[in-house]
């Protein structure tokens, strides 16, 4: 006999050593063997567990990172623009939604005002809504003192806040829609031919806006038409963006925001 | 990160979980040398390697969590069936609607928006059903929580869980406190005439949670503390199973024989478990009562030992901390609010009920989520961890939307 059919009979032998008919007429494993081998798996059972668990923690670290760098490389992700502290001249990252005030916990914090002033929400096509959180605000937006429920920010509003001031920039703006140049004011009548050309005679009227460019940007082009606050108002809501990608987004950002 | 690499990561992640429960299986079925066993041995392991790996594939998914939730639950269905195989198999079954259930709720989430119109209905409907039990309940350890329809017996309060995290998160976001405090007001007093207390605690608890991240209200959490405390100190004096409960808890040694037998066994059962455990189908935690459904952590820490209990904790608590790092990363309120509220009601129940099994806190009636025997329970609970999973999904929808916007814009300039 060779030593690797000695071995085969050794090992059916040990496995019919251990292995007997159970009292139901099926076999069982006898319970020295069940035992032995058992106790030796609790090892192998916390093994596991602690592997899976170390798998799970290597995981979380590397998609925390991966997410740091998408971030990296996309400065902008989830955020609507800025709020430029007039006073310090500096920009704070304005998000789609949060809170403006002095404490830690506020996604706009800003030293100097009320721990939790004035609750934010981007709304496209509207700009961003200010809901104050006390009665007494003492805010203004644009000059007009500030109501809650309709304040609307836009591009170009300065909001104050009793002796601070704020200027919004948004460049997610490029969904609100674009300024149509309002008429010229009619000319004044002249006196007598010749006497309106004269340019000492002309009143001061606004140079008109630049007609829109063609195939720009939609974010340059909203830039370059910062609409007017007064004007905002009689806009139409909805505006188609240009792009797919923008149009799908915001219709996902307005059902949103409504629930 | 490409579809490979995390498809690579749910394989690495998964692939020891898959050798856990065939190797427990394995072991099961060397024991009896049943053709179920071996069956179950095959099966359990394959749909967890599946649910973890291929349904990622077609849902976008947080992979982690999906794979966390998976071995829990598998991990029920193998303690289980080494207690009782017609449990094991029954809940096996459960897992399988639970994982429909998961799926279901994370297209909601997905398209909340088209049924968002649904929050009224939504809410009404939670009440009607919270109400069944009260007029229709059958009593089971002295609450009567669970109802009978056409032959199946459930528990609306497990279902309601879901409802009030939508509900709470929709009205939250919009600022609307009154209704949403009346909506969980009247949830709480249907489960006090059911006498559920400890999923009232369980609501209680997450409603102020998800009332002070709305509102990051100071006043509002300390009232509710107030509240807490208030009700703690009622609840006491008019229940009789609550005073004893206490006195359980405070000294279960003083009537060991009779109320105190149930916390006792479990106490004994760890301690017996030791470090490694007494080795699995060796253990003796068939002896304390309700084994399957409020003391399964004391069965897994008597045949696993004190070590694999703590990692359950870890996995548990790997869910908590990546459900509010979901939370952290959404751009709505609802969005946040959802997150948090799922991955705070899941440890919160975790804690309440590891807590009463080790003798940390007072012992309520809640199950372990994903571990538990139970229907309800498990089906509620993966279709929790549907709605963490859908607000994963949206996030992840948010940053490849604004690469493609970045990666436009780039080529526009």
């Amino acid at each position: 006999m060779t030593e690797s059919q000695w071995r085969r009979v050794t090992a059916a032998g040990g496995a019919r050593a251990i292995i007997r008919a159970s009292p139901k007429g099926g076999k069982h494993l006898q319970a020295p063997a069940y035992e032995l081998l058992s106790m030796g798996l609790r090892y192998w059972f916390v093994l596991l567990a602690v592997f899976l668990l170390w798998r799970a923690y290597r995981l979380m670290r590397k998609d925390r990172r991966d997410y740091r760098r998408t971030l990296r490389q996309l400065p902008d992700a989830g955020l609507v623009g800025e709020v430029v502290d007039l006073r310090e001249n500096r920009g704070i990252p304005l998000p789609r939604e949060g809170m403006m005030g002095s404490s830690r916990s506020c996604d706009v914090r800003v030293p100097g005002l009320k721990r939790r002033e004035m609750e934010f929400t981007f709304r496209p096509g509207r700009g961003v809504r200010l809901i104050p959180v006390h009665r007494r605000h003492g805010a203004s937006l644009d000059g007009e003192a500030l109501r809650a429920g309709d304040a609307f920010a836009l591009h170009g509003t300065v909001l104050e806040i009793r002796d601070q001031s704020f200027r919004f920039r948004l460049f997610a703006g490029l969904d609100l829609p674009e300024r149509v140049p309002p008429p010229p004011p009619p000319l004044p009548q002249a006196e007598f031919p010749g006497e309106a050309w004269g340019s000492d005679l002309l009143p001061d009227i606004p140079p008109p806006l630049p007609p829109a460019e063609t195939g720009a940007d939609p974010m340059e082009r909203t830039w370059q038409y910062a609409p007017l606050p007064e004007l905002a108002q009689e806009w139409p809501e909805e505006a188609e963006p240009a792009h797919p990608f923008r149009r799908r987004r915001r219709a996902r950002e307005e059902e949103r925001d409504d629930g | 990160m490409t579809a490979d690499t995390g498809r690579d990561d749910s394989r690495r992640l998964a692939l020891p979980g898959a050798v856990f429960l065939l190797s427990g299986f394995l072991l099961l079925a060397l024991k009896d040398f049943y053709w179920l066993t071996f069956a179950m041995a095959a099966l359990v392991p394959l749909v967890f390697y599946l649910a973890s790996v291929a349904l990622p594939r077609f849902i976008r998914a947080d992979r982690l969590i999906l794979c966390l939730v998976n071995f829990l639950c598998a991990l029920g269905v193998l303690a289980l069936y080494r207690m009782n195989p017609e449990r094991g198999i029954s809940q096996a079954v459960n897992y399988f609607f639970g994982l429909v259930g998961m799926v279901l709720c994370l297209m909601l989430v997905r398209y909340w928006h088209r049924v968002k119109w649904m929050v009224p209905l939504i809410a009404l409907g939670a009440l009607l059903l919270m109400a069944l039990p009260v007029f229709f309940g059958t009593e089971r350890n002295g609450a009567k929580a669970w109802v009978s329809l056409l032959g199946v017996s459930f528990q609306p309060s497990e279902i309601v869980k879901v409802a009030l995290l939508l509900v709470l998160s929709s009205l939250l976001a919009r600022r609307r406190m009154m209704p949403a405090l009346l909506f969980s007001g009247g949830c709480l007093a249907l489960l006090m005439l059911q006498k559920d207390l400890g999923t009232a605690l369980l609501y209680y608890g997450i409603t102020l949670l998800m009332v002070f991240a709305a509102t990051s209200s100071v006043v509002l959490l300390a009232l509710g503390a107030v509240g807490a405390a208030a009700g703690a100190v009622a609840g006491y004096g008019m229940f009789s199973h609550v005073r004893r409960r206490v006195a359980i808890w405070r000294n279960p040694w003083l009537d060991y024989q009779d109320s105190g037998y149930q916390i006792v066994q479990s106490l004994v059962a760890m301690a017996n478990g030791g470090l490694w455990g007494t080795g699995l189908g060796l253990g003796n935690a068939g002896v304390i009562p309700e084994v399957e459904t409020d003391f399964i952590f004391s069965a897994l820490f008597n045949e696993f030992g004190v070590l694999f209990g703590i990692c359950v904790i870890a996995v548990y608590l790997f869910i908590f901390l990546r459900g509010v790092g979901i939370a952290l990363r959404s751009h709505s309120k609802f969005h946040t609010l959802l997150a948090l509220g799922c991955s705070c009601l899941v440890a919160m129940q975790t804690f309440v009920i590891i807590g009463g099994n080790i003798k940390l806190i007072p012992l309520t009636g809640v199950t372990l989520p994903f571990i538990s025997y139970g229907g309800t329970s498990l089906v509620s609970s993966l279709s929790i961890m549907g709605l963490l999973q859908g607000v994963a999904n949206v996030n992840q929808q948010d940053i490849l939307e604004d690469q493609l916007i970045a990666m436009v814009g780039e080529e526009g300039a």
